[in-house]
């Protein structure tokens, strides 16, 4: 099922999320959730899915979702993904953003 | 390797660095190999990648934008604009040659205006289809967007491509009004009606006084467009997103026929667009789970496959604006005489005014960006891909003999036809998408002897590419052979005369003007 980021304000205000952490949700719903998202056709949920199975499709729910192996495949691509320059996800939007789905996957 | 463009010294080249981070800041102009690598073609189909820039530049506003001109006019360094840099199989962000500075325009990512009552937009060349489309939906405002396929691409950038939609203003550069412009020299320009000071018809009409300019910023190199107007539709009473199944290969022609009529009267509200079975197969995941054998997949294989999926050999689909009871009346007769053609199926699904769109095929007439088109690129390991595009009139004797010229082409080559006819009422587009895997030689090699050869066996018959891969800029251009091509030194006048450097993206369209090639 698809992760509202509108919880995101509710947990920041009890403090279970960072601010980075909320910053990084930001970016991932401006950057990755149009190809990444859990609703039907997704290319690269479809993509991670054809690669490592059903279970690991959701980057906040994946075992292979890493600080490095984030930070490599949004500057270098893989696949039919390009990669992301910094005026696109700038270096602190990047920690952010790992920040982000590394707490994501530490909570599963 | 050298970074130094023919002719400038290393000393000149550090000043022009230094000067350019005193425009944008330091942190928005690099040399480093990291940072060039990110504005590589990543659907390159050279097996070495491509061209890689020199560095890059990213000003935040129109009068950096002009200061990073000047900069680059004085030391003789070569620039090469990117809005998005998103304009994969076309060549992405990449420059046509190596010593070229990439001049990163993202940053500048302002909406300027939406007008609900006259209907348009004013961007900057790094708001994206997306940007636009939450801004709007946030805002409340009532206005559809005409998107392409990827939906992160520039609004700008795509109109100025050429590029084209499915929505109702879907010819993009010609529903886009009122340019903002850096000239060579570092100038600024307004053109169609804000060549006047104060002037409110800038970004909708386009008339102006004297010779217009506009079309002199698509596809070029003759300056830097910073800001644009772009229409938007009104949100309609309601959309009917049809949809048509052809069983047969030779149903095609008759199909552009008979739409032919409804596109052109306006009873149809969006392009007419047509596919075979490949678009919508190559959706499905890898090509070996359909076939493994040698050359392009046989005909009776995608009879196969069309069974299996519940397809035809050709699917098409187009929207019809409007009140409930006016579209389906408008559809009742279409369908009358689609049901002419032999083996055609029909459906249709309505949607009233602030309904949610369920189909994805409508979502797109309704201007919802999305990237769902790169789930095809799943049909090869490592997908990649780059199209032609011939314009061919929208008759359906002039279907027949160009997608016969182009699939027994590209099986020649042992490739699959994948082919979407984008239909405009007087014309087509018919995109052809070679998929390739970017990590395979053999098959970026194939890949290009298909392009290279299909290309030039329609322009020997006539048919023109609207728009190509950084590759093929200066093959496409020679294509344009009337009176010795007297387009392209037209063009190449033009560009010695307001770009006497050769500073914006030499090599852009086959256009190099006194640009000079470094000697190694």
């Amino acid at each position: 099922m698809k992760k509202s980021i509108l919880a995101v304000p509710f947990l920041l205000l009890i403090g279970l999320v960072t601010n980075a952490q909320a910053d990084g949700a930001k970016t991932f719903e401006n950057w990755c959730e149009i190809c990444h998202a859990q609703s039907h056709n997704m290319p690269g949920t479809a993509h991670i899915e054809e690669l490592f199975g059903e279970s690991r499709k959701d980057l906040r729910n994946s075992p292979f979702v890493n600080a490095a192996t984030v930070r490599q495949i949004v500057r270098n691509g893989r696949g039919m993904m390009p990669p992301f320059r910094r005026t696109e996800i700038s270096n602190a939007a990047l920690d952010e953003l790992i920040e982000y789905l590394v707490a994501e996957n530490q909570k599963q | 390797m050298s970074l130094l463009p023919a002719g400038v010294s290393k000393r000149s080249f550090d000043r022009a660095l230094k000067e350019f981070a005193d425009i944008v800041g330091s942190e928005w102009v690099s040399t480093q190999e990291e940072d060039r690598a990110l504005y590589v073609d990543a659907y390159s189909p050279d097996s070495d990648g491509g061209t890689m820039a020199s560095g890059f530049v990213a000003p935040n506003s129109t009068e950096q934008v002009q200061a990073c001109v000047r900069v680059a006019n004085k030391y003789k360094i070569p620039i090469w604009p990117m809005s998005a840099g998103r304009n994969l199989a076309y060549g992405g962000a990449a420059p046509k040659t190596n010593d070229t500075f990439v001049l990163d325009l993202k940053r500048m990512n302002r909406i300027l205006e939406v007008n609900d009552e006259l209907a348009y937009a004013v961007v900057e060349p790094g708001v994206s289809f997306l940007d636009l489309y939450r801004h709007l939906k946030e805002n409340g405002h009532k206005l559809w967007m005409s998107v392409p396929g990827p939906g992160w691409g520039s609004i700008i950038g795509n109109a100025l491509e050429r590029g084209a939609g499915y929505g109702k203003d879907s010819d993009h550069f010609a529903t886009s009004v009122g340019m903002e412009v850096v000239l060579p020299d570092g100038d600024l320009l307004r053109t169609g009606m804000g060549a006047m000071e104060k002037n409110p018809s800038w970004h909708i009409s386009s008339t102006g006084f004297g010779p217009s300019v506009d079309g002199l910023f698509s596809q070029s190199n003759f300056g830097i467009v910073t800001q644009m107007g772009r229409f938007l539709t009104p949100e309609p009473e309601g959309v009917l997103g049809c949809e048509l199944s052809a069983e047969d290969e030779d149903a095609a022609p008759l199909l552009m026929d008979v739409l032919r009529p409804f596109k052109i009267d306006g009873t149809i509200s969006t392009p007419v667009v047509l596919g075979n079975q490949l678009l919508i197969a190559a959706y499905t995941g890898n090509r070996s789970k359909w076939y493994d054998g040698p050359g392009a997949i046989p005909d009776d294989v995608l009879k196969d496959m069309q069974k299996k999926l519940g397809i035809g050999w050709w699917s098409g689909f187009f929207g019809i604006y409007g009140p409930e009871e006016e579209v389906k009346s408008k559809w009742k007769r279409i369908e009358a005489a689609l049901n002419k053609v032999p083996g055609v199926s029909t459906e249709s699904r309505f949607y009233g005014k602030g309904e949610e769109i369920t189909h994805q095929r409508d979502s797109s007439l309704a201007g919802i960006p999305h990237l769902e088109e790169f789930n095809s690129l799943n049909w090869a390991s490592n997908g990649a891909h780059i199209d032609f595009s011939p314009v061919v009139p929208m008759l359906g004797s002039e279907l027949e003999k160009t997608y016969r010229l182009v699939k027994d082409t590209l099986t020649e080559f042992g490739v699959d036809y994948r082919g979407a006819i984008y239909a405009e009422g007087r014309f087509f587009r018919q995109v052809v998408t070679l998929i390739f895997n970017r990590n395979d030689p053999e098959d970026q090699q194939r890949v290009r002897n298909a392009f290279s050869t299909a290309v030039n066996r329609l322009a020997a018959e006539g048919y023109g590419e609207y728009r190509t891969h950084l590759a093929y800029m200066d093959d496409v251009a020679k294509t344009y052979n009337f009176n010795d091509n007297a387009m392209l030194r037209f063009h190449e006048r033009l560009k010695k005369a307001i770009d006497p450097r050769g500073i914006i993206a030499p090599g852009k369209s086959g256009i190099w003007g006194s640009y000079k090639k470094r000697d190694v």
